[in-house]
């Protein structure tokens, strides 16, 4: 199964770094939001345990964690808001507009 | 370019004023219509056995019309385009306006204004709306005073007098703008669909049909901006894109999308105007959950937007609910709005919003409730915020092709704005022969004019700025817009003649320093623009070109920038050389540049201004000197050396070079050569320009 992350508002040339329990499995410069659709960037992640715990860090600002069960909320959106980052879970997929 | 205040009567003075009349009292007596003598026997008829009581005839009082809308004026060389927002459907209680101003053939925008708070005094015969308005530049007369008279459902709309004062209450200009539409814009729209797509293209939905926040009724995306009180005006053009245009994987890229874009969108120009494309397509690159998205975010941004049916096609009344949402929500960004919860991103920031019920947020993201909340809450409409802006935001902001996405900031005066019509016959580029300079390298503008009518044009050929007929404006990388104010003026006469189609005059001018200074004094890019004033007042524009300035990298080129970079040294390099000890210091800067650096390219425009300084005759006033005068004759071996290297060097832009060969062979000829001012000659011929 995979894990879906969405980078959504608050990027701005931003170099973020994504963990899974520990292990790196994104890092890249340059990320901003498109405000037109609340889009930065995405990525899927093939997971093997039922339980993760996802970690993303922006260089020099803000940084959360939360634990995901990936069958039940197999979508998470990063949101950075007046400096705080959010992860959401959700069970389906957000669309964008 | 010379645009004035048009908001102060001075401007305006011995041009055309509209009278003033007095019309509240000629339509005061209209609303209140007697029945006449004829209507009462007609009713002591059959009507008389129905009414037994007798009927008193009393006055029918007729309805007013409503006075919001769109109104257009003019003054002298000025138009004015006004939005009165006080009645009709959801009133904003604003007034605003948009600044045109007309010459010869081509008209441009000047400035809009907003009035936030006016005061509105409505009597029986006419409405008033007073308040002091927030302008994009600096008006002499702020205050806006807008009469218009009341009339009748029976009859036409009144024109609108609008009168400016200054804050101190003198009396600025006046214009009189006849009514011309309810809506407060108009916008074309053309919806093209692609060849792929499954489903119908969305037509109009009941939102009667699901759970809603406001009355049932049917809606299309025209009807929905109509509510707003925006009008879009279908183009009627409507092609099938074929999907190929999307590459071998069926899907676009907003790259994609931008291309045909510009290939099927029939009113597509790359400037301002109020023109939209919408794309019905099947698949963005982004997948299926991207329902649809304002692509156009590259050159002159919003003039497209794209949804695409593979998420929300079909033809069930959540589908279709969908549909509406999603066309009129693109549509919105196109005019520069923001997502509901995205407001303090925009330019100045405003607060967000996210709790809006409007076509700019996302139902699913909607606090408390989610997607099922917001729909049975949602009226189908913008928030009042978004209205405001659709009707009232100014020109640039809101007009697609205009402000960047999310740029909401006047930037004041705009002098790099497009001309929104131009009939002027003639077509003027600027460009520059290269992609970069060296930071302290002369920026050279070629200059070409030509006509763009079949039977051609006569023009002047003053293309130089420094005869004043053309104006150039450059803006810094720090975005300071600065006009080009050469070092000296030429005062000049008529130099007239036709230039035929396919036909094209050339000039080039140094315009890295003026009287402002240095003009290119800091590594970045720049945006430049010129203007060509025509013989019948036209002002043919130019497009807007990049001028990127490179850092120095190496220390000879931090040596060079040091050297070409002063105020000698660019008088020097204005006037083509001089013998004046005033700019000793310039001259020294560029011996050191020919010595300590001879086969630099750079070292070529010393050789060029050397080279034009040697070949003339030199005088200076002198004080000791009895006659007062000393003349430095010409140094044409000298000359004949420098412009030769330099018109060989490559570094020089077509139209210099030629104007360096043609010095060539002057000098050439003065010192008797007349072998090599043949071959000089050939060299020119060869370079087919049509020069000034």
């Amino acid at each position: 199964m995979n894990l879906h992350i969405k980078l959504r508002d608050g990027f701005r040339n931003d170099t973020v770094t994504m963990r899974v329990n520990g292990d790196e499995v994104y890092h890249k410069s340059g990320v901003s939001t498109r405000l037109a659709i609340s889009y930065a960037d995405a990525v899927d992640i093939p997971i093997e345990e039922p339980v993760v715990t996802l970690e993303v860090a922006v260089q020099g600002g803000p940084s959360e964690s939360a634990e995901v069960r990936v069958r039940r909320t197999p979508f998470v959106e990063v949101w950075v808001q007046d400096g705080v980052m959010e992860l959401r879970r959700s069970d389906e997929e957000t669309p964008l507009l | 370019m010379s645009q004035r205040d048009p908001t102060d009567s001075e401007e305006s003075a011995g041009q055309f004023f509209f009278e003033k009349s007095d019309a509240s009292a000629v339509y005061s007596e209209a609303e209140v219509v007697e029945p006449t003598l004829a209507a009462e026997t007609e009713i002591e008829g059959e009507a008389a056995a129905l009414f037994p009581i007798p009927i008193v005839p009393g006055p029918i009082t007729l309805a007013k019309r409503p006075v919001s809308g769109r109104y257009n004026g003019t003054l002298g060389t000025f138009q004015l385009e006004l939005r009165v927002d006080i009645d009709r459907t959801r009133p904003m209680n604003r007034l605003s306006g948009d600044f045109f101003q007309v010459s010869g053939g081509t008209t441009s925008y000047v400035g809009s204004f907003i009035v936030n708070t006016p005061t509105i005094t409505v009597t029986t015969t006419q409405v008033v709306a007073r308040g002091l308005g927030v302008y994009t530049f600096s008006a002499g007369a702020p205050v806006v005073e807008v009469t218009i008279p009341r009339r009748t459902v029976l009859q036409a709309q009144a024109p609108a007098t609008v009168r400016f004062f200054t804050t101190g209450g003198a009396a600025g200009a006046t214009y009189t703008c006849a009514f011309v539409s309810m809506y407060f814009r108009t916008v074309r729209l053309e919806i093209d669909r692609t060849s792929n797509i499954t489903t119908p293209v969305f037509n109009s939905y009941n939102t009667g049909a699901l759970p809603s926040g406001g009355a049932a009724r049917s809606l299309s995306v025209v009807a929905a901006y109509g509510e707003a009180g925006i009008e879009m005006m279908p183009t009627g053009a409507s092609d099938v894109v074929n999907v190929s245009e999307a590459g071998a994987n069926t899907s676009w890229s907003d790259a994609e999308l931008h291309a045909s874009m510009q290939r099927h969108f029939s009113l597509w120009r790359d400037l301002p105007q109020w023109a939209v494309w919408l794309l019905v397509a099947q698949n963005h690159d982004l997948g299926g959950g991207l329902y649809g998205i304002m692509f156009d975010q590259q050159g002159k941004q919003r003039q497209g937007c794209a949804v695409f049916h593979y998420g929300i096609g079909g033809t069930t009344a959540d589908k279709q609910r969908l549909q509406l949402y999603t066309y009129v929500h693109e549509l919105g960004h196109c005019f520069n709005l923001l997502h509901s919860w995205q407001k303090s991103y925009a330019t100045p920031p405003v607060p967000n919003r996210p709790s809006a019920l409007s076509w700019m947020n996302y139902p699913w993201n909607y606090p408390g409730g989610g997607a099922a909340t917001f729909w049975a809450r949602f009226a189908f409409q913008f928030d009042n915020e978004e209205i405001i802006h659709l009707r009232h935001a100014f020109r640039n902001n809101i007009v697609m092709g205009g402000s960047d996405f999310a740029v909401g900031a006047g930037l004041g005066r705009e002098v790099l704005a497009d001309p929104v019509r131009d009939e002027s016959g003639l077509m003027f580029n600027i460009s520059t022969h290269k992609k970069s300079f060296a930071l302290g390298e002369p920026v050279v503008l070629e200059l070409a004019l030509s006509s763009t009518q079949p039977k051609g044009r006569r023009v002047h050929t003053w293309l130089h700025p420094n005869c004043g007929m053309v104006k150039v404006v450059i803006q810094k990388p720090s975005g300071a817009v600065v006009a080009y104010d050469p070092l000296i003026d030429h005062l000049v006469g008529d130099r007239d003649g036709m230039v035929s189609i396919g036909d094209v005059i050339h000039d080039s001018a140094y315009i890295g320093f003026g009287k402002g200074g240095l003009y290119f004094d800091q590594p970045g890019n720049y945006l430049v623009r010129a203007v060509y004033a025509a013989l019948d007042g036209s002002q043919a524009m130019s497009d807007i070109i990049r001028v990127r300035v490179r850092y120095p990298v190496t220390a000879a080129e931090e040596e060079l920038a040091d050297l070409f970079m002063g105020e000698d040294q660019g008088t020097l390099l204005a006037l083509l050389g001089s013998d004046s000890e005033a700019l000793d210091s310039g001259n020294a800067a560029f011996d050191e540049v020919l010595a300590k650096y001879p086969k630099h390219a750079m070292a070529n425009y010393v050789r060029l201004m050397r080279g034009f300084n040697a070949g003339r005759a030199f005088k200076t006033v002198i004080e000791e000197n009895e006659n007062r005068l000393m003349v430095r004759a010409p140094k044409l071996e000298e000359s004949e050396k420098l412009l030769a290297a330099a018109a060989e060097s490559g570094v020089l832009d077509p139209v210099t070079t030629r104007q360096t060969l043609t010095a060539l062979a002057s000098v050439q000829i003065n010192a008797g050569n007349e072998k090599a001012a043949a071959l000089t000659a050939n060299k020119l011929t060869a370079m087919a320009i049509r020069t000034v």
